[in-house]
């Protein structure tokens, strides 16, 4: 269940193979790709936006100076998102050992779909981006895979090197950890809001 | 909440990740990066043909890509221009080296121990009702010794540069214990001089970056303040002695609840009098550089501090503070209740843009289990 559609993977496979050949614009291309694949993952996961510029530069960076070595450019994105998870998850072991000094903009975007029931837009993703900063750093990565870039379960075993079958358990334990999390409690549903 | 209600929150608070792009910059950096490093030669070609493609592009004159001598033939030819510049900033520093010497002195000895703060008066405890008439500065002047003394009222801005450590301010502010990063330095030595000309002492050990929002840098500045107002005793008797007559048309149950108010509000005023430390924001970023000051370290802990510049209403709290719930009266967040989380003692929400009051007219502040810790209301704006 990926974002792109087959032709789409066809065009990205041949873009890759002519940056492999020396095309300028297939590598800006692919330089491009890369840095969005890793930047969205990277902000999903790390605590700041300048910490995930600074993954998904090096992601990118990373797939430029391998790409002779993908054999298979059908895979190019799948191997992204393997060496994005890599590079997040030294990233987040790093940010564990000190004390953040960002926070991400909290300007709303703007209304989102089937979001119609919660107390307030801007609130919610708040709290959500506060409790799933709270779990561990795979947990984080499987929900990012599969709420940022869609991706199946396989897909998401691919990039954290694990058996298809733990993929729903870790979701699952995500998901069960942001249930109880106390900041999402107010979010439930019937929460009209404060009353004095 | 089910596992519906969990998808869908989860998809909307990564709905803004979903969207993001990386810019040109970021790309050009990274292909850049890439072949300075690459042993592979076609990164090193493409990225030629990149440069060469946006230079004729955007007839943006570059360093040459050529061989060492070419460089170095190009370098030589710079030289005057680059030794002009160096000149001119080695001058430019020794200036300002020169002119922000005389702010300086160093403070060997934290600040000598204050009073105990007092308890918290709300403004909106029933006591203030019977109270604000006494504060009244027309009724003040009835008594001479609350007339203002000659020269109250101005700051003695002295600039006095502290390596002590604002105790006060790190017994509620988890974000000035943290150590000190490159990050936490403000831009240039400009700055320390701006600083100095608007504090009486700063202790600049302790100056922290404590959040980027929006792009603006918000930086924690701990000073030292003494209110130029002072305390006179004798004004707080006659006070008291106001109140007593008063309190005969004050309802019996509220009489020794409100004497007990006006005793807290006047070892309120005599804590202020000492010196004592306070917080200063500083924002770089935006477009701009502007300071508003926080509060003191007593304001702090009991009512945190809450400022704006239009678009961003920018607050602090003290630790133990997980959550600030912000009721704003009008606007496009007016009736509702925004819920933000501090981080490093800060939180920001968008100004309500089409609001007749900017700043919110309710504030809840709770602890970690959800618990309320705070209600702060109107007359907090």
């Amino acid at each position: 269940m990926s974002t792109e559609s087959s032709s789409d993977d066809v065009l990205i496979s041949e873009l890759v193979r002519s940056a492999q050949r020396g095309d300028a614009g297939a590598v800006e291309f692919v330089a491009r790709r890369a840095c969005r694949l890793a930047l969205r993952t990277a902000s999903a996961v790390l605590s700041g936006p300048v910490s995930a510029a600074d993954v998904s530069q090096d992601v990118a960076v990373e797939v430029l100076r391998s790409l002779d070595r993908l054999r298979d450019p059908l895979a190019f994105d799948a191997w992204v998102h393997r060496i994005t998870v890599r590079q997040a998850l030294r990233a987040a072991r790093l940010e564990k050992r000190s004390v953040p000094t960002e926070t991400w903009p909290t300007r709303d975007p703007g209304p989102l779909e089937g979001e119609v029931d919660l107390v307030a837009t801007v609130a919610a993703r708040s709290a959500v981006r506060v409790a799933v900063a709270g779990l561990p750093a795979r947990q984080r990565l499987a929900l990012a895979l599969r709420y940022v870039h869609d991706l199946s379960d396989v897909e998401i075993a691919a990039a954290l090197g694990c058996r298809p079958g733990t993929v729903p358990a870790l979701l699952s334990r995500a998901r069960a950890a942001l249930r109880v999390h106390p900041g999402l409690a107010e979010f439930a549903p019937t929460t009209a809001g404060e009353q004095r | 909440m089910t596992r519906n209600v969990d998808e869908q929150l989860i998809r909307a608070a990564f709905a803004d990740v979903r969207a993001l792009e990386p810019t040109d910059q970021d790309v050009a950096r990274v292909i850049a990066r890439a072949a300075d490093t690459s042993p592979w030669r076609w990164i090193r070609r493409a990225s030629k043909q990149l440069v060469d493609q946006r230079s004729s592009r955007r007839r943006v004159r570059r360093a040459p890509a050529g061989s060492i001598s070419r460089r170095l033939r190009s370098g030589l030819a710079a030289a005057p221009a680059a030794l002009a510049v160096l000149i001119a900033v080695v001058i430019a520093s020794v200036a300002l080296v020169v002119l922000s010497h005389h702010h300086q002195a160093y403070v060997s000895s934290a600040v000598p121990a204050l009073s105990s703060p007092p308890p918290y008066v709300s403004p909106t405890d029933p006591a203030m009702r019977y109270i604000n008439p006494i504060f009244d500065p027309e009724h003040g002047k009835q008594y001479p010794a609350c007339r203002p003394a000659p020269g109250a009222g101005l700051l003695n801005r002295s600039g006095v540069v502290s390596h002590a450590a604002p105790t006060q301010l790190l017994a509620i502010l988890h974000v000035l214990r943290r150590h000190a990063t490159v990050r936490d330095r403000p831009p240039g030595r400009y700055e320390l001089s701006h600083l100095l000309r608007g504090a009486q002492v700063i202790y600049v050990n302790y100056i922290r970056l404590a959040g980027v929002i929006d792009g603006v840098r918000y930086y924690f500045v701990p000073e030292e303040y003494t209110s130029p107002f002072g305390f006179a005793s004798a004004c707080a008797a006659a006070e008291q002695a106001a109140l007593r007559r008063e309190l005969p048309r004050i309802p019996e149950r509220l009489r020794a609840h409100t004497e007990q108010a006006l005793a807290d509000l006047i070892a309120g005023r005599r804590y202020e009098s000492e010196p004592h430390q306070s917080l200063e924001i500083q924002a770089y970023g935006g477009g701009g550089i502007g300071g508003t000051g926080a509060g003191t370290a007593l304001d702090i802990s009991q009512q945190g501090s809450i400022s704006t510049d239009g678009n961003t209403v920018v607050g602090v709290v003290p630790d133990r503070v997980a959550t600030v719930r912000l009721h704003f009266p009008t606007g496009e967040h007016g009736g509702r209740w925004i819920i933000v989380h501090p981080v490093n003692n800060l939180f920001a929400v968008p100004a309500p843009s089409q609001a007749t009051h900017t700043f919110p007219d309710r504030i809840v502040w709770r602890d970690s289990r959800g618990t309320p810790i705070r209600r702060l209301t109107e007359s907090y704006s």
